[in-house]
């Protein structure tokens, strides 16, 4: 015997595992349904099946076609066919499945490496996804996109992560916000695991709604669920049903086209969520020397369409620059006409850093135009803050020739306004140093803010250290610059401690320092690591 | 007096560089304007501009192709300046092909303006109308005979009071004003002729040629025969 799944309506017991046959795409097993019950009605998006039915009897719907199934009956359910099965007998209704995978488009790809790493018996112990915060900021960004419910359940079926948009509906119907499992289609904790299930299903409640389950493949083994869904699918009214009725305002009654769209964006989230746990894993798996991993390619491909929207983002905002500058330059004029300078050198510098900003394509700058553009950012924090911020600059001349990754110094001086001056109202110091020595060019910006202590600094360091908390801020700064230089980028922070122990004359209050040493380069294309 | 013409769609680069010219008191008049290249063409072959600034983007002919026509029709050559909300990569290119002097992006950076002007001028304005005058009489006169006691007498200034504009507005004072000046006109003769070092030193105004060979090592660096060694463009 294989793998077996129990249902309350019977069973399914799958006889293909890699272990058994080293089978790559095609999916076997032996569906038993208890006489009596119904399998109810649920869709395979990437799997056509054959059915043949073994022994007993019952009746079948495939897209609201009914046909009666008994011993040597051969049926076939397309892919995306919504599909119920019923004994009408008083033995079990016993069929061998075939279950093969059709692809939808692209999304196929990853099939092949789904048993890859279960070379031992098929595991059958819960497993789970990490989320953190980039994940959750992931799940929340669906969620607004999509307005439909998001479940993120381990293979236990128990759900981690919940957005909680049940539709009116299946809230007033089912009481589904008091307990999830009021749902008899979350009631039921199926175990899912490889093989069965790998692809998208949707399965349809007593009331006609479709809730969908996505699963979250990582590595080749599933290691989660996204069930959502709850909606209509091209549900004609006179088929609705009765209790369903006076919910059907609220309710999506989603035709085909928009199906898919939905269907792909559960897909894209499993997919995002399945890296996110490969990005995790990553400093191990460089360890083994299995040549090229297929799921790097999986991987790349995430990052890929990661990238496109990134570009697709990029390319509406650079539509929409004509208008953006010619009103910029309205204000500016509008300004001056209206003879105050002061309004019309903040739009200019306002101009300015959105310039900066938007160049896309420019992964190297010179320390000139760094500079400029973090006078353009100070002018503008001076216009909130006036005369109690100061900011001073040392430039070595010499240094400013040097290229350096696009936007390093900015977060470095915003840092300054989000932490330090995070309380203070009173005067407010920065200064920003940039000089250049043997091999290396040195950035350093001081601040008299609130400064760290010697126990933050350790938490600090941590942080930009390690490899699996979120990245923000500083640890975000620092994975740009090793992405660039590699090991060669070193930075070092200065606590209030640190300070006060080797303080200037010339200093104040000590507060916040942060020194970037980076290789030098005169270039700006050269051989990246 | 330099009179500058603006080609653009909107009014407000109009507002900004009238503002501008009066902030910081420069001898420029705008002698008009036009909404689209048609009308442009016909004004500026009329007026003949000292300066025109052209925005690229504009209903019918746009503000490269209007350059590219007074360029080939016209008998007439003027400082073009491209004033744009685009900064492509493209517009640029074409640009420098068109041979333009400068290209404003919008809104237009006073900074970057007064720089612009610099460029077309040879020289930074000040904001002391009778000094710019001064001071553009010693661009087109540097290689004359020019001690600060005449000039103090020819724009009705004291000497004390030109030293400190000069001071003031340049950071340097008349005589090293002078030489600047000097040494850059020599420094575009070695590089695009062939003259000698004497024929220079004279066609730049110095009499005494050591006195020349001092200058000019203490402002470039190297002396004036290493420099035309190492810098001459000037083929056969």
């Amino acid at each position: 015997m294989g793998y077996v799944q129990n249902y309350e309506w019977g069973t399914i017991d799958w006889l293909t595992d890699q272990t058994r046959n080293g089978g790559e795409t095609l999916d076997i097993g032996l569906t038993t349904i208890y006489p009596g019950k119904a399998q109810e009605r649920h869709i395979h998006y990437g799997d056509e099946q054959w059915l043949y039915v073994l022994s007993g009897v019952g009746k079948s719907t495939i897209n609201h076609v009914e046909c009666t199934l008994k011993s040597g009956e051969l049926m076939h359910i397309p892919a995306g066919a919504a599909h119920e099965t019923m004994n009408t007998g008083t033995s079990p209704l016993v069929k061998l499945l075939i279950s093969y995978p059709k692809s939808m488009d692209d999304q196929r790809e990853t099939h092949n490496t789904r048993y890859a790493s279960s070379n031992t018996m098929v595991d059958v112990s819960t497993l789970s996804i990490n989320l953190n915060d980039s994940e959750m900021e992931t799940i929340n960004a669906y969620s607004k996109t999509l307005a439909l419910p998001i479940n993120i359940m381990n293979t236990g079926g128990e759900i981690l992560v919940s957005n909680d948009l049940y539709p009116m509906a299946c809230k007033s119907l089912c009481q589904i916000n008091t307990d999830v499992s009021n749902c008899h289609l979350y009631k039921n904790k199926v175990h899912y695991g490889s093989p069965a299930y790998s692809e998208q299903t949707a399965h349809y409640c007593k009331y006609g709604l479709a809730v969908i389950d996505t699963p979250i493949v990582s590595d080749g083994i599933m290691v989660g669920i996204i069930r959502g869904g709850h909606i209509l699918t091209d549900t004609h009214p006179a088929k609705m049903h009765p209790q369903l009725k006076q919910h059907v305002k609220n309710l999506t009654n989603v035709p085909k086209g928009r199906l898919r769209i939905i269907l792909m964006q559960y897909l894209k989230l499993a997919k995002h969520l399945a890296s996110h746990q490969l990005n995790n894993v990553s400093s191990f798996k460089k360890d083994d020397n299995q040549g090229i991993n297929p799921l790097d390619f999986q991987y790349t491909d995430t990052l890929k369409e990661d990238l496109n929207l990134a570009l697709g983002k990029i390319l509406s905002i650079q539509l929409n620059n004509h208008f953006l500058f010619n009103t910029l330059n309205a204000i500016a004029g509008l300004a001056l006409d209206e003879n105050s300078f002061k309004t019309y050198r903040a739009v200019v510098d306002l101009s300015k850093l959105f310039r900066y900003t938007l160049r896309s394509s420019q992964e190297f700058v010179t320390l000139t135009d760094e500079v400029e553009y973090i006078k353009n950012y100070v002018d503008l924090q001076g216009i909130r803050f006036g005369e109690r911020l100061t900011v001073e600059f040392n430039i070595d001349d010499e240094a400013l020739k040097h290229y350096v990754p696009f936007n390093t110094l900015q977060p470095l001086v915003e840092n300054a306004f989000i932490h330090g001056f995070a309380q203070k109202d009173s005067n407010m110091y920065i200064n920003i140093s940039i000089s250049v020595g043997e091999q290396e060019i040195e950035l350093i910006v001081t601040d008299n803010g609130l400064g760290i202590h010697q126990n933050q600094k350790a938490d600090l360091l941590r942080q930009i250290e390690s490899s699996t908390l979120p990245r923000r801020g500083l640890s975000m700064i620092m994975d740009r610059l090793q992405l660039f230089f590699g090991e060669s980028a070193r930075y070092e922070l200065f606590s209030l401690e640190d300070l006060s122990s080797n303080q200037n004359a010339e200093e104040d209050t000590p507060g916040f320092k942060i020194k970037l040493s980076l290789p030098k380069r005169t270039l700006k294309k050269e051989m990246l690591r | 007096m330099k009179r500058i013409f603006i080609v653009d769609d909107e009014v407000f680069c109009i507002k900004i560089l009238s503002k501008l010219i009066e902030r910081y008191q420069l001898p420029m008049s705008i002698c008009g304007s036009a909404i689209s290249g048609e009308s442009a063409y016909l004004m500026i072959k009329d007026m003949k501009p000292d300066i025109v600034f052209i925005d690229i983007e504009m209903p019918g002919m746009n503000g490269l192709q209007l350059i590219r026509k007074i360029k080939e029709t016209c008998d007439y050559n003027t400082h073009f300046v491209i004033i744009s909300a685009y900064d492509n990569f493209k517009y640029a290119q074409e640009a420098m092909r068109l041979d333009v002097t400068d290209f404003l992006l919008k809104p237009i950076d006073n900074d970057e303006f007064l720089s612009m002007i610099e460029r077309v001028f040879g020289f930074r304005f000040t904001s002391n109308q009778r000094f710019n005058e001064m001071l553009a009489y010693m661009h087109e006169h540097y290689n004359e005979e020019m001690q600060l006691n005449a000039c103090a007498e020819m724009f009705h200034m004291s000497s004390n009071h030109i030293t400190r504009l000069f001071k003031q507005n340049l950071g340097l004072g008349f005589t090293a004003y002078k030489n600047q000046l000097r040494i850059e006109k020599a420094k575009d003769h070695f590089q695009n002729t062939d003259s000698s070092i004497k024929e220079v030193c004279q066609e730049v105004g110095y009499v005494n040629i050591n006195y020349f060979y001092r200058v000019f090592k203490e402002y470039v660096g190297v002396t004036p025969k290493e420099y035309k060694e190492n810098n001459k463009k000037w083929v056969d």
